[in-house]
């Protein structure tokens, strides 16, 4: 198996240009899933017996919730490969990542507080799954601490590497925590083994959710990541040429 | 006219009904208020870090002498 187009994603002008041509496909499709899960889950999902209509925040809590584990994930996955093959791109997308994965997480915790009141009586509980999701929150700030305390970009990149990898122990704990604890917090009732125990009418605004979010992260990291490695290298040459390329692109 | 007035008020008790969520819209709208916002708050960040970056790198490259 030949590993040259994973190589070629470690060139920065080349990465710049595919980020550049494939962000749209997941901007507008991530519209379009989020308008028809929105109106799905508002409108057409029927209410649920026991907790009326108090669940719709499921279509909002349950896709952040996924979206800061995919978030965390793609972080150390990304830290981990530049640590290894030092392949700065990879570090690139990895702080790509930390910014918004931190505020999805803050999104996660804070529907899931809003839920609980209602269905709990209580904003907040010391619940393994709510405990290990602060953790994840404190995680991104620890990356995101970490890189803004060291001046030089490729210490800055090693070490928040290492943290990052470290942090990954706690994304299992996470998705796991509600099986292996007594918890408050619901069981799984879509990722399962026997398949989901949810109503498929209420079901498919939550997959449509989910995707939205998916492609909406595959968006936002492009964009980002793009930002970052014209800030990384932005006095070299391929620099001068990809903007001169996007000016006479604007003008034509 | 009467038959446009009773499709109204129809119409008005459903959005009325939508909206109060069975009472729990003190809950739901908040927390679709907050994800969504979080979704155009960061889009709007995101677009605003690449142009600013492309603005930087533009500066850079004058600061050379060449002119994108």
């Amino acid at each position: 198996m030949s590993w040259a187009w994973f190589h070629r994603f470690g060139s920065p002008p080349y990465f710049y240009w595919v980020a550049g041509k494939i962000a749209p496909w997941f901007g507008w499709p991530s519209l379009v899933l989020l308008l028809i899960g929105l109106y799905g889950g508002l409108v057409l999902a029927p209410v649920d017996y026991f907790q009326s209509d108090a669940y719709r925040i499921i279509y909002v809590h349950v896709p952040a919730s996924w979206l800061a584990l995919l978030t965390y994930s793609t972080m150390a996955i990304s830290a981990a490969i530049g640590l290894i093959w030092r392949i700065k791109i990879a570090h690139a997308v990895a702080v790509a990542c930390a910014g918004v994965g931190a505020g999805f997480t803050i999104v996660s915790l804070a529907t899931g507080m809003i839920w609980g009141k209602p269905t709990w009586g209580a904003w907040w509980a010391w619940d393994p799954r709510i405990v290990s999701q602060l953790f994840l929150l404190f995680f991104f700030a620890g990356y995101t601490g970490l890189r803004a305390a060291i001046d030089d970009t490729d210490r800055a990149d090693r070490a928040s590497a290492v943290l990052a990898i470290v942090g990954i122990v706690n994304v299992p704990i996470v998705r796991y925590s509600v099986d292996w604890w007594n918890s408050l917090h619901q069981a799984p009732s879509v990722m399962r083994a026997d398949g989901p125990t949810i109503s498929w009418s209420m079901l498919w605004p939550l997959l449509t959710m989910a995707l939205a979010y998916t492609f909406y992260f595959g968006w936002i990291m492009l964009v980002r990541a793009r930002a970052e490695v014209l800030r990384r290298d932005r006095g070299s040459n391929w620099v001068r040429e990809a903007l001169t390329n996007e000016a006479a692109g604007a003008r034509s | 006219m009467q038959e446009f007035w009773n499709q109204m008020h129809e119409f008005l008790k459903l959005m009325q009904e939508f909206f109060s969520m069975s009472g729990y819209a003190p809950f739901v709208w908040p927390a679709y208020a907050i994800a969504l916002g979080a979704l155009l708050w960061y889009a709007w960040q995101a677009r605003r870090q690449l142009d600013n970056a492309r603005e930087e790198a533009r500066r850079k490259v004058a600061m050379r002498g060449d002119n994108p």
